[in-house]
């Protein structure tokens, strides 16, 4: 590695990218009608999907893009995620990492632990308020199907909000470290480029097949 | 109804409206004298101009096998046999307008179901948003979805003639006086006396339904075998706030102070450690 | 209604049998519910099926249908070898101390007097035993062996609680249960009601189950008494006013009589109709019928009505043919009826066995139908298996005004007249009945003006004094049948003031006093109720004389002290009687006549010698029936019932048991009233289709499921329809066999928002040995599952 620190390189193709907004923003639309639902005193936010009924109405269809954004997602970093020795290092060291004490963090692949885990917590989160989602959805089918709907559907609903906190805390540190903590990041989610002065301090360990001189290619994810 | 009677009002952070104080009305359905003539049922329709469903015979003299949007009261007929007798049971199926409603606890849009100080309550439809939490919040499973407006509608106990002075069409029409109407105490001091009236006809477990885990209710029962209450289809401990939904409640709450805590931290963090740009680590290297 | 229906507030007892109020009464029900609530009085069904009546009653027996008899007969035994009966009451107010003539007997089923040739009863064997004063001999012992307590006793020791049992199917324990209760009431402070309705009267031994009952009754004491009575509950809001206005065959209104082909003068006419009194102290109201009588002529012949045409006589009809529903249908289907003009109901679905009445219908030459709906006896021609093109019939449709749509009166069950005033407007070309009737007269007589014609006498000198003579208000109709007197012009306010010299004029005299110059009595609304027992006389106008209980002088004892003080009819205070309009004179003293002024005995008939079928009671089998009759083998059914030809090939036979081994009886369901509703969508929403009460121990035989389709099929018909598999109909031991009962509703048919099968597809064509009245509630049937028609 010798080129230029300020030289880009490539991190994510188009796909990833897209896929990456898809997920972004549809649950931020989730989370905000959410946030409506579930707070009075944010009900207007539902202004923002055209008022309550609109809203509501618009949720679960949004719900399905997430979903399916969600397996896309899944999908394409699956292979990527699983963790190692290296993260379960690098996880530790994690406070150190958040106070910018560079030297006391160990290096990181492409991805690090923090993102790793962060990637299943999604996919479990995703999973299940898909699944209690559906049944908020389709409450007279569940209630055709099972007996003692009501509980259950209660139950849903204390089960889709807590995975929304959930969702809506690793959202917030999401766009945290994304756009203010580490500046040059959130570049990579929008041309698919990063310095190669960003890749080292964050990714130490990971070895770019190219730069972004070149056209990126498939086998570009390593 | 105007809004100064509003007791309780669905998803507002602030009070209800209400400052009128007017009587607390309820009705009570002694089911030892009702004969299951549907007199009810056509007059909820016909006052509250709701539509014709088509309906097919299904082996019962029940006209519709479940409540829906545009049947708000319905006869149910079940056959039972109670130590070695055959009980014909027939119950007026409607909304019981708890005390402690759980449709309005568990809807999120502002407004869309209140409680009147009369003890009414009501959906105010340009306010539903359509997302039955309250079908689920109901412990007796009586709000019913429209598929094509996206509303939820159930009985209003005819608040419009109620507000009139007049008696919700139901218990106007009733031949035999098994509905009965006047303030919430009458009506409990009445249904105490039916209940006398039913021991000393012979029955072992008469009672009165009006259970506590609602605050009680302004439609209450007459029940004359009150140890067979599930052959009636009434819960026997029907509750405003289910575990899962004062769960809910709860984790609301902390969850407001969650997503604020790390919001702020996310600040505290930026204002104190800062951003750590790549470059500034590596001016040297040039 | 003796009484009526407030008053059955008043009772201890209320059995409700051959009825089923809370279905088809629910709005005069209340009143038994309010004796249960307020008196703790016991409500017990008695029914072929557990009803909705049975679902809010204390005590329910089931019954075969059919069975009525044996079962109150059991009741009769019950009370007399149990001594329960009202002694005092019975001494005083029934002929129980009347003594039979030797000539009477019953033997193995059949009585005294039976003609084997004409299937007739001479009842002359059944007079009363008379003094040579002409009088009736009694004996206020009641022991002599002729009296009719001891004929009555004989007659019903033969129906012993396991008789009982063993003919409706019942056990005995559970008759003994009820009978307890239902014969409880024989004693002075204590009274009993009986509700019934055409579930009594639709049998061929209907008249004389309602006669059972009234013995069951008058030995009670019941009769006469507030919170008593044997009350015919009506099936619909005015039968009661159609009926004292003549709606059925024989009778003109006022129950006064058709006269017959022999009575070629109104002398005759009268004679043969004025009874003569059998007692000494009887008022014998009846014989005052010639001014009755001569007061109708007057009504409608007006001045053409004159001594010296005997008051119009003659311009009346004689009825040569029996004129009752079964004869009308059969001469039709003979080919000897030319039209048929029916108003305000449905004549297709309203008869029995449909497939025989379309056939009669479609032999005629013309048929007018005016109704506010169009309806399936309109389009009979229509009717599933029906070949337009091979019916000539011309079918008119006129469409009148509903009820809601014009003024006038309804007489409820309890003969209250009830006036009401138009709710809306007629829809635009919609005429009222007065209008098509009058139009209908005065085309007629236009005719008979221009072109002449034989025997247009009646046509030409029928009053028809009216603002509008082509179309009568109801105000005037009213006036008319109240009548007035006709030299001074003033309106009647009683009967009592009724000529027969031809002074007075009365449409109807039961109803005299119902409009006098004070004004329509019928559209009072007072609701004060001074008597405490819901008689309110000052709502609306009852007749007779706004008589709230009839025969309440019985409600007092000899002295004319009421029986029970809390409950007083009425009572004598020295001077006068005081309470309700008393049944009696007002100032005639307690022991100067008989309680019962309207019979010729001054009493109230236990044996009752003017049925067509025996002076008691007996129990016959209905004309299909799953057993034979244990009382008698040889005389299964009514031996005087009148049988078309043709009909006995129509019924199940006795070796045809096997295949039709169920009794079915035919009801309607509180939703629908009868046919009308079945144009208004709520009231089909409530109760959509046809459907058979099967009940589970049948249903799990024939794998019958609930919600499924079954056939079930007479002799005559089929019908098809959606199973209702019940708990509510169980099995009966009938004569030592399980018997299963079937039920079918009745208000179905091919035109109207939802069709269905009619049930009169499966009714015999037989009817009551007195009435006509057609046998819709026990007959035999086979049922099976089927697919889904269609």
């Amino acid at each position: 590695m010798t080129t230029e620190p300020a030289a880009l390189i490539h991190r994510f193709n188009a796909a990833q990218r897209l896929i990456h907004w898809a997920v972004g923003i549809s649950f931020t639309v989730l989370f905000l009608t959410g946030l409506a639902f579930s707070y009075p005193s944010l009900f207007w936010l539902t202004n923002l999907l055209g008022g309550g009924p609109t809203a509501r109405a618009l949720h679960p269809w949004v719900g399905l893009v997430f979903s399916i954004s969600m397996a896309a997602t899944f999908s394409m970093w699956m292979r990527e995620m699983s963790l190692d020795a290296t993260d379960w290092h690098w996880l530790r060291a994690i406070r150190a990492y958040a106070q910018h004490q560079t030297a006391d963090v160990p290096p990181a692949g492409k991805y690090n632990g923090g993102q790793k885990l962060f990637f299943w917590a999604q996919t479990v989160l995703g999973v299940v308020l898909l699944i209690s989602g559906l049944a908020l959805w389709f409450p007279n089918t569940v209630a055709n199907v099972v007996p003692t709907a009501s509980t259950l559907l209660a139950s849903m609903r204390l089960v889709h909000y807590a995975a929304t906190l959930a969702g809506g805390l690793l959202l917030t540190m999401h766009v945290y470290l994304g756009l203010f903590a580490f500046p040059g990041t959130a570049r990579g989610m929008i041309d698919g480029k990063v310095t190669r002065a960003w890749a080292t301090m964050h990714h130490s360990a990971w070895e770019p097949a190219t730069d972004a001189t070149r056209v990126p290619k498939d086998d570009d994810r390593r | 109804m105007s809004t100064l009677s509003i007791k309780r009002i669905s998803a507002t952070a602030s009070p209800a409206p209400g400052i009128r104080s007017t009587p607390e009305y309820a009705k009570l359905v002694d089911i030892s004298s009702c004969i299951g003539c549907k007199g009810c049922e056509v007059a909820c329709k016909e006052w509250n101009d709701l539509k014709v469903e088509p309906t097919a015979n299904f082996g019962s003299y029940q006209s519709h096998k479940d409540l829906s949007a545009h049947t708000w009261l319905l006869m149910r007929f079940d056959e039972v046999e109670m130590s070695g007798r055959v009980q014909w049971l027939i119950k007026k199926d409607a909304c019981l307008h708890c005390e402690d409603p759980g449709c309005l606890s568990a809807c999120p849009a502002p407004g869309a179901i209140v409680q009147y100080e009369n003890g009414i309550v009501d959906i105010n439809h340009e306010h539903c948003i359509g997302c039955q939490f309250c079908v689920t919040g109901c412990p007796f499973d009586i709000p019913r979805f429209d598929k094509e407006t996206k509303k939820v509608y159930k009985c209003n106990m005819c608040v419009d003639r109620v507000e009139a002075g007049l008696e919700p069409a139901c218990v106007k029409t009733c031949p035999t006086h098994a509905i009965s109407w006047g303030s919430k105490e009458d009506m409990l001091s009445l249904a105490e006396h039916k209940v006398d009236l039913l021991k000393d006809r012979g029955f072992e477990n008469p009672v009165t339904y009006n259970p506590a885990g609602v605050g009680g209710t302004h439609m209450m029962y007459v029940v004359p075998h009150g140890n067979h209450l599930a052959d009636y289809r009434l819960p026997a401990n029907p509750t405003a706030s289910p575990l899962p939904l004062t769960g809910l409640g709860v984790l609301k709450r902390i969850g407001a102070y969650l997503l604020g805590v790390g919001v702020l931290s996310s600040l505290v963090h930026y204002l104190t450690i800062g951003p750590q740009a790549a470059e500034d680590l590596h001016p040297h290297d040039h | 209604m003796t009484n009526h229906w407030k008053d059955i507030k008043n009772a201890d007892v209320v059995l409700v049998m051959g009825a089923n109020p809370a279905e088809n009464h629910p709005c005069g029900f209340k009143w038994a519910l309010e004796a249960r609530n307020t008196r703790r009085a016991q409500l017990v069904t008695i029914d072929p099926r557990f009803t909705r009546t049975s679902a809010v009653a204390d005590e329910h027996l089931q019954i075969r249908p059919g069975s009525d008899i044996a079962l109150l007969g059991g009741l009769v035994r019950y009370i007399l070898t149990n001594n329960l009966h009202h002694a005092d009451y019975v001494r005083a107010h029934t002929n129980a101390s009347f003594i039979i003539g030797e000539r009477f007997s019953f033997e193995d089923g059949l009585f005294s007097g039976f003609d084997e040739a004409t299937s007739q009863y001479d009842a002359s064997t059944w007079e009363y035993d008379r003094a040579p004063d002409g009088y009736v001999r009694r004996d206020v012992t009641l022991e002599h062996p002729r009296s009719v307590f001891q004929l009555l006793k004989q007659h019903y020791d033969r129906y012993t609680p396991e008789r009982v049992a063993q003919i409706t199917g019942c056990s005995e324990e559970d008759f003994l249960r009820i009978a307890k209760i239902v014969c409880s009431t024989g004693t002075a402070d204590r009274v009993g009601t009986i509700m019934y309705a055409v579930g009594w009267t639709m049998h061929t031994v209907g008249t004389q189950i309602i006669r059972t009952a009234a013995i069951v009754q008058l030995l009670l004491g019941n009769i006469g008494r507030p919170g008593g009575g044997i009350n015919a509950l009506r099936g619909h809001a005015n039968v009661q006013g159609a009926t004292d206005h003549a709606i059925v065959a024989g009778i003109l209104p006022g129950y006064l009589r058709v006269p017959q082909p022999s009575q070629t003068s109104l002398a005759s006419h009268l004679e043969a109709s004025t009874p003569q009194p059998l007692v000494r102290d009887t008022a014998n109201y009846w014989g005052n019928y010639p001014k009755f009588f001569v007061s109708q002529l007057k009504a409608w012949f007006g001045d053409r009505a004159q001594p010296d045409n005997e008051f119009g006589y003659h311009y009346l009809g004689k009825m040569e043919e029996d004129a009752t529903w079964l004869s009308i249908w059969d001469q039709a289907h003979q080919g000897k009826l030319e039209g048929f003009i029916a108003l305000g109901f449905n004549s297709l679905l309203a008869g029995p066995n449909v497939s025989r009445l379309l056939e009669a219908m479609a032999k005629l030459k013309w048929k007018v139908v005016i109704d506010p709906f169009m309806m399936d006896s309109a389009e009979f021609w229509k009717a599933p298996g029906m070949k337009p093109s091979e019916i000539d019939t011309e079918v008119l449709y006129l469409p009148t005004t509903h009820w809601i749509e014009r003024d006038g009166s309804f007489t409820n069950s309890g003969r209250w007249a009830q006036w009401k005033e138009k709710a809306i407007d007629a829809p635009i070309g919609v005429r009222s009945d007065t209008w098509i009737l009058s139009e209908l007269f005065w085309r007629v007589k236009e005719l008979y003006i221009a072109e002449g014609g034989a025997y247009d006498e009646p046509i030409q000198s029928l009053t028809w004094n009216y603002l509008n003579p082509r179309e009568p208000t109801m105000t005037e109709l009213a006036q008319e049948i109240n009548g007035s007197d006709l030299t001074s012009g003033r309106r009647l306010s009683s009967f009592g003031e009724l000529k027969e010299d031809g002074s007075t004029a009365s449409g109807n005299w039961l109803y005299s006093g119902s409009y006098p110059e004070a004004g329509n009595q019928m559209a009072r609304r007072a609701t004060e109720d001074p008597t405490g027992l819901g008689m309110h006389h000052g709502w609306a106008w009852s007749w007779p004389l706004n008589r709230r209980v009839l025969y309440n002088r019985a409600s007092a004892d000899q002295d004319g002290a009421p029986w029970d003080g809390t409950r007083s009819g009425i009572a004598w205070n020295g001077r006068e009687w005081i309470g309700d309009v008393p049944d009696y004179g007002r100032t005639t003293p307690p022991g100067a006549m008989g309680a019962f002024i309207m019979t010729e005995e001054g009493v109230a008939r236990l044996f009752s010698p003017l049925l067509k079928d025996g002076p008691i009671p007996e129990h016959y089998e209905p004309v299909e029936s799953p057993t034979v009759n244990v009382l008698h083998e040889r005389v299964p059914i009514n031996p005087v019932l009148r049988w078309y030809d043709g009909i006995r090939e129509t019924l199940a036979q006795e070796n045809d048991r096997h295949a039709y081994p169920y009794p079915c009886t035919i009801y309607r369901v509180v939703e629908r009233e009868h046919f009308v509703t079945s144009n208004v969508p709520y009231l089909v929403e409530a109760m959509p289709d046809f459907f058979v009460e099967v009940p589970e121990g049948l249903a799990a035989e024939k794998g019958i499921e609930n919600g499924g389709q079954v056939r079930v099929w007479s002799r005559r018909g089929e019908v098809q329809g959606t199973a209702i598999v019940t708990k509510r109909i169980g099995p009966l031991t009938v004569n030592g066999r399980t018997v299963w009962t079937i039920g079918v509703p009745v208000h179905w048919g091919f035109v109207g928002i939802t069709q269905g099968s009619m049930a009169n597809e499966l009714t015999p064509f037989i009817g009551d040995a007195n009435t006509g009245c057609p046998e819709f509630k026990a007959f035999l049937v086979n049922v099976e599952a089927v697919e889904k028609r269609g």
